[in-house]
């Protein structure tokens, strides 16, 4: 009797985990620096940062990228993923795959269910997810399309604009292929449609909604992927260590977390930068004598 | 029994019961002719006699000598035809510190097909305390030409002023041919004092400027405009969507004053067409 008890306990505490590790695992795996996207080729105008002796040390750094993140694009971009997510959660009746867990008042309850796979043990087919999303409702592609629109024209400069962009379309081309779903077929046919160029926080935005994966999570970590790629590029445009690189990303978990709080309570009204700065040093950049990033 | 207070030393805790404005003042040129006016106080509009008959300007000004939380001005301008209307303000326009509501400031502007329009205001000076919610739409069709400008200076650093908090909010939206192509946000609140010293914000400037010009020769634009901005301090220039953008930060008004005034006047000459430099209310 007892030993049926705890049999039952365990399976189902394991069958959460997996649910909950499989929403981590996404994420690892799509803001990692090994998705496809060149984000190590942008450094948001910290080469031109570097080369004006605006940030010349660990400390520094941590002020520009803490500064950026708490009252600049970091905060936008969590907005306008933010509401991506939304919209995009907006506009079907069921809005979870049925495999990744159930949408309630409480948030995301993760699902119970086994994953879902092929004959081959392989990913869902293209076709499988579509079917358990349930009747479209046409309304919503309004508020997936007035964000999408915002982030495309809320670049400060030509730089910022195409690092955002390039790494916006490279992710939903990637996702689309490796992660098929038809929310992201919705949000590429959507954005053809209107002439509107993917940003990297609306898509993914669009791609954690439609895995389910808890908004917070994922403001998280792209927040996190965001600025340990900054600091990667930092590393290799001064005198700084490896260590150090990883005590200035210890030292930005505080403004990663708040500025997730922050976004998820955030509508598009409260969008604004401080970061006037970081234009400035992204519209000199464009014309910087020797540089190695492409922002 | 009687309570000792004079009226100075009632506190007051909100601006929604005090005395607040609510003004506009609209008007639409065909040429430089007027096509259509309004006026609703404290906002007027006067159109000083200028040479040429292609060209023409517009001053808005504020009546009531100054912004408090909770006023709403509401501008708009709408300009046809071939001519070039080149649009200011009588002063500096200055924002008190506020209770609790924000000031809000709308500029709407439209440039039909064919026509050419600056908006060139003078400074507007930010005291402690104040909130500022400014909002510039910008819509040009065809081959329309706008140049806009706006400048903040946050408190009077000659007089010893700073602005240690407040809320500084300002965002444009410039659409051509009913397209959105360049949006912005600017965001200053809280704790405005340190904010402004952080490098990646204003990195000590206590001033700064956005410039935009939306026109189909934007682009060719660029390299004299960068070529410029080489002698104007902490400022650049760049080119997002078609939309030339300028960003300058500065140590005050003055010195802010100094560098706008010298990359306007070789941008404006450049560009060609627009009328002799500068608006003559900037010098009165």
């Amino acid at each position: 009797m007892g030993m049926t008890t705890t049999m039952i306990t365990t399976i189902t505490i394991t069958r959460t985990m997996t649910s909950d590790g499989l929403h981590l695992l996404r994420l690892q795996a799509w803001l990692s620096p090994s998705f496809p996207i060149g984000g190590f080729s942008y450094s948001h105008a910290l080469e031109q940062a570097v080369q004006r002796g605006w940030v010349h040390d660990r400390e520094t750094l941590v002020d520009w990228l803490d500064a950026d993140l708490r009252h600049g694009a970091g905060r936008s971009d969590a907005i306008l993923l933010a509401a991506a997510y939304r919209a995009s959660t907006a506009s079907y009746s069921a809005v979870i795959p049925a495999h990744a867990g159930t949408q309630t008042g409480k948030g995301l309850v993760p699902s119970t269910a086994p994953l879902r796979t092929n004959f081959f043990g392989e990913q869902p087919a293209p076709t499988e997810p579509y079917e358990e999303l349930g009747p479209r409702v046409r309304g919503d592609d309004a508020s997936i399309l007035e964000v999408a629109e915002l982030a495309a024209a809320l670049r400060g400069t030509a730089e910022l604009a195409l690092e955002s962009t390039t790494q916006g379309i490279s992710f939903l081309t990637t996702i689309r292929k490796a992660w098929p779903n038809r929310k992201l077929e919705d949000l590429h046919r959507l954005l053809a449609e209107n002439h509107t160029t993917p940003t990297f926080p609306v898509v993914v935005g669009v791609a954690c909604a439609a895995y389910g994966i808890p908004l917070a999570l994922a403001l998280q970590f792209t927040l996190q992927a965001v600025i340990a790629n900054y600091i990667g590029a930092a590393l290799r445009l001064m005198k700084m260590g490896q260590t150090d690189g990883q005590h200035a990303i210890a030292a930005l978990e505080d403004a990663v977390m708040e500025t997730a709080d922050e976004a998820l309570a955030a509508t598009l009204d409260d969008i604004g930068s401080a970061s006037l700065s970081v234009d400035v040093a992204s519209m000199r950049h464009e014309t910087q004598y020797s540089r190695i990033f492409r922002s | 029994m009687f309570v000792d207070t004079s009226p100075s030393e009632v506190a007051v805790s909100s601006d929604a019961g005090m005395q607040r404005a609510r003004g506009a003042a609209r008007v639409a040129l065909s040429g430089a002719r007027i096509a259509d006016l309004y006026q609703k106080s404290p906002c007027k509009v006067l159109m000083p006699r200028v040479d040429g008959r292609d060209r023409a300007e517009i001053v808005f000004i504020n009546s009531s000598g100054g912004i408090a939380g909770g006023d709403e001005l509401d501008y708009a301008v709408r300009v046809a035809g071939p001519a070039v209307t080149t649009v200011t303000t009588q002063a500096s326009e200055k924002v008190y510190g506020a209770i609790d509501r924000d000031a809000r400031l709308r500029m709407s502007i439209a440039v039909d097909d064919g026509a050419t329009l600056e908006w060139l205001p003078q400074q507007t000076i930010a005291f402690d305390g104040a909130r500022l919610r400014r909002r510039t739409d910008i819509d040009v069709e065809g081959s329309g030409r706008v140049l806009a400008l706006d400048w903040l200076v946050m408190g009077r650093q000659a007089r010893g002023e700073t602005m240690t908090r407040g809320a500084l909010r300002d965002d444009w939206r410039v659409r051509r041919d009913g397209r959105l192509v360049w949006a912005d946000a600017l965001r200053l609140t809280g704790d405005l004092g340190a904010l402004a010293g952080r490098r990646a914000s204003l990195g000590g400037n206590r001033a700064f400027a956005t410039m935009v010009y939306a026109a189909p020769d934007a682009a060719d634009r660029l390299d004299l405009a960068r070529e410029l901005v080489e002698d104007c301090g902490e400022a650049g220039v760049t080119l997002v969507n078609g939309v030339l953008v300028g960003r300058f930060l500065a140590f005050d008004g003055m010195a802010l004053a100094a560098h706008v005034g010298f990359f306007l006047e070789g941008f404006r000459a450049g560009l060609g067409g627009f009328a002799p430099w500068p608006p003559r209310l900037w010098t009165c």
